[in-house]
């Protein structure tokens, strides 16, 4: 009995060792990883069949494919990302990420691709008339006793803690794992106000009883993130950018996924 | 290690969380797996079934869905809980099933000659439970509580996920900022280590004061 | 969201869902396989070892179930996979955490099992001429195996319930999946529903492969099965 319990074990690990060895096999072309945040539409999301989508990740993929490598798109906790990034289970990050003076220590960035200002989420009431009608405006919606949902390790949490709460704004923080649980707990009536990117804040309210009441300036680049020093593939991410740029492929992408509602 | 020195101010404001969901879920986890064990032991079918019903459903999903469920679900039916009591809700209900099925099997030890004679006493049937049956089952069953008010203390961890900056959460966003991963979770452990230490200590002591020679 | 909706949205998520709980189980096979290969030899140290060893054993002991199972994770992917060189997947990370907590509390539960197994046995084995590991591997281990099964049970629910933390870390079992259905859909409770009911499954499922494992290897005159012989 004892024989068989180990040998029930024993195949489990083999399966396991078999199944690494198969994910570790290198094709023809070079394989890089690439993380991103599983619930940040328009750039990079989850879709029903449960493969990656969004703008970054079809950037990516015909970056690959122009540049001559192979891509696979993993989702990532988003705190952990950049961590994962240094471990080296992840090569890149292309996911709507901001390229700030922190995390240029941690991480080189690709030539930026795209410019967000962060807009202000909050609740729609309905008026006498039937009419929606925005809970508080910009001002009150981030003044002093209101609670704010953002997302954890986003440079939404550090503008209101650099410009809000550091310069004595009372404001209650509250940190999510994701922007889409944030404005969940919006609607629930947790929070008073979300902050994110502002594409994805239009991604959130599609359908909801939420409204944009106004936008942050704080024009914030995007750039694609690798290890420092990590040049081949910098470089090859920066010639995919350029040309994709140059093509009509960037045009036709900004137009599905960027522009609009 | 100089950063250590900033960053034990916070992990004790997140420790002091922790202990705050720990006293709060502790009482109402045990309260409930008394009352649950109980029902199944001594209630009709529809009661014994409905507690069987809930200690399935509750040990047999993590504890990490119940929560969630709890904070982001309810509120779809109207009921907006606020992320502690959430937490609170979601702990206690999650351990209320364990030390139930631990409860359950105490009274399973005691023999069924001691409700009988009772009765035979003249004593009511809920006052016989209360009074001969309660007492000895919490004896018996409290080593085996003890570990799961100590699971308790651990699970609490997972609050960080519904906004809850507890001793875990204050450690991961430490180490986001610094980037001193291993430092701070093994500082993160140590303490947590620290508290179960405790709580086993003040439980041990617990047991040998109830402990009946002989018994 | 209608009654309908939500059934076609359970349906149509049912594949995602499944492939998220194979990853589940091949997660707890290697968790609860490492966390057996370990236990036993630790059981065996916390019972006959020498005092130091014993010494080391308690150790081992204390962290892995005094630490949260998060914080092992989070020590496990972050900690150990900052260290130059070392490179550590998802799931390696998890199997290592969780698989070496898992040993702690599979130690204690066979350490139980061979004091259960009780020392007249030993002494009796012994007396024939044995030597004490010979007894231990021939006597007392398998009879205390089969005293851990219900032990042993509990331990894989635990397990596979821990195996939900796992996408703290990256690894896209069963829940990091609903999580993403749910963040493209908001059918929170539908969702997370499906997903409990999901463990649920394969929680009883497991706990069902014990108690048959029990049943079959139970020994005659021992323990539920002497009430029979007697009768």
């Amino acid at each position: 009995m004892f024989i068989r319990v180990s040998v029930r074990f024993g195949v489990a690990l083999c399966l396991l060792l078999t199944s690494f060895a198969l994910l570790s096999v290198a094709g023809e072309k070079p394989l890089y990883v690439d993380g991103i945040d599983a619930a940040f539409p328009p750039f990079s999301y989850i879709d029903e069949n449960g493969d990656p989508a969004g703008f970054d990740v079809e950037v990516v993929q015909w970056i690959a494919g122009e540049m001559g490598f192979e891509v696979k798109i993993v989702p990532i906790d988003w705190d952990a990302i950049i961590p994962t990034l240094k471990v080296g289970n992840i090569d890149m990050i292309a996911s709507g990420m901001t390229i700030t003076q922190k995390r240029l220590e941690q991480v080189d960035f690709t030539d930026p691709y795209w410019s967000i200002d962060l807009a202000v989420i909050v609740r729609e009431e309905v008026d006498e008339e039937g009419e929606p009608v925005p809970q508080f405006n910009i001002f009150s919606a981030v003044a002093a006793g209101r609670t704010i949902g953002v997302q954890r390790g986003t440079t939404s949490q550090t503008w209101i803690e650099e410009n809000l709460i550091d310069e004595g704004v009372a404001v209650k923080l509250k940190l999510y794992d994701s922007f889409l649980l944030a404005v969940e707990d919006l609607l629930i009536g947790r929070v008073d106000a979300a902050v994110m990117d502002e594409p994805t804040a239009r991604s959130a309210i599609t359908n909801r009883d939420a409204t944009i009441v106004g936008t942050i300036s704080t024009g914030e680049i995007y750039g694609y993130a690798v290890r420092k020093g990590d040049e081949e593939l910098l470089s090859l991410l920066n010639d995919g950018l350029k040309r994709i740029k140059a093509s009509d492929e960037w045009a036709r992408l900004v137009e599905k996924w960027l522009i609009g509602d | 290690m100089s950063f250590l020195a900033g960053a034990l101010p916070r992990l004790f404001q997140g420790m002091s969380i922790t202990l705050q969901l720990s006293v709060c879920s502790i009482p109402i986890g045990l309260a409930i797996g008394i009352a649950v064990a109980l029902g199944r032991s001594y209630g009709g079918f529809l009661l014994s079934s409905l507690a069987w019903g809930y200690q399935a459903l509750f040990r047999g999903t993590p504890l990490l869905v119940q929560l969630f469920i709890i904070y982001y679900g309810l509120p779809r039916f109207g009921l907006v809980l606020s992320p502690f009591v959430s937490a609170i809700v979601a702990f206690s209900l999650c351990s209320g099933a364990y030390h139930s099925e631990y409860l359950r099997g105490a009274i399973l030890s005691i023999k069924s000659g001691q409700l009988e004679a009772a009765r035979a006493l003249g004593m009511g049937r809920l006052q016989a439970i209360l009074s001969i049956i309660l007492p000895q089952m919490l004896r018996k069953a409290l080593p085996a509580c003890s570990n799961e008010i100590v699971y308790l203390i651990k699970y609490s961890s997972l609050s960080y996920l519904v906004t809850l900056v507890d001793l875990t959460g204050q450690g991961r966003l430490i180490a986001y900022e610094t980037f001193r991963f291993f430092e701070v979770f093994l500082v993160v452990g140590l303490l947590y280590l620290g508290l179960v230490t405790i709580a086993n200590r003040l439980l041990r002591s617990l047991e040998n004061r109830v402990h009946v020679p002989g018994l | 969201m209608s009654f309908t909706d939500s059934l076609t949205l359970i349906v149509r998520s049912l594949p995602t869902l499944l492939q998220g709980a194979c990853i589940t189980m091949a997660l707890i096979a290697t968790c609860l396989g490492v966390g057996f290969f370990l236990g036993v030899p630790l059981a065996l140290v916390h019972v006959y070892g020498a005092s130091w060893c014993k010494w080391v054993a308690a150790i081992y002991d204390r962290i892995f179930r005094g630490f949260p199972a998060l914080v092992l994770l989070f020590l496990f992917y972050f900690g150990l996979g900052s260290i130059e060189g070392v490179s550590l997947s998802p799931f390696l990370a998890v199997v290592l955490a969780l698989g070496l907590r898992s040993a702690a509390y599979q130690a204690q539960i066979y350490r139980g099992s061979l004091l259960a197994v009780g020392e007249g046995q030993m002494a009796a084995a012994q007396s024939l001429g044995m030597s004490k590991p010979q007894a231990i591997w021939s006597v007392l281990l398998p009879q205390a195996l089969h005293f851990s099964l219900p032990g042993l049970a509990n331990e894989y629910s635990i397990v596979l319930k821990d195996t939900a933390l796992a996408f703290a870390v990256g690894v896209i079992e069963l829940l990091s999946r609903g999580k993403f259905i749910v963040a493209r859909t908001y059918a929170t409770m539908t969702i997370y529903l499906t997903v409990a009911a999901i463990y649920l499954i394969l929680t009883y499922l497991g706990v069902l492969v014990f108690w048959m494992m029990e049943r079959r290897t139970s020994i005659p005159g021992l323990g539920d099965r002497a009430k029979e012989s007697r009768r």
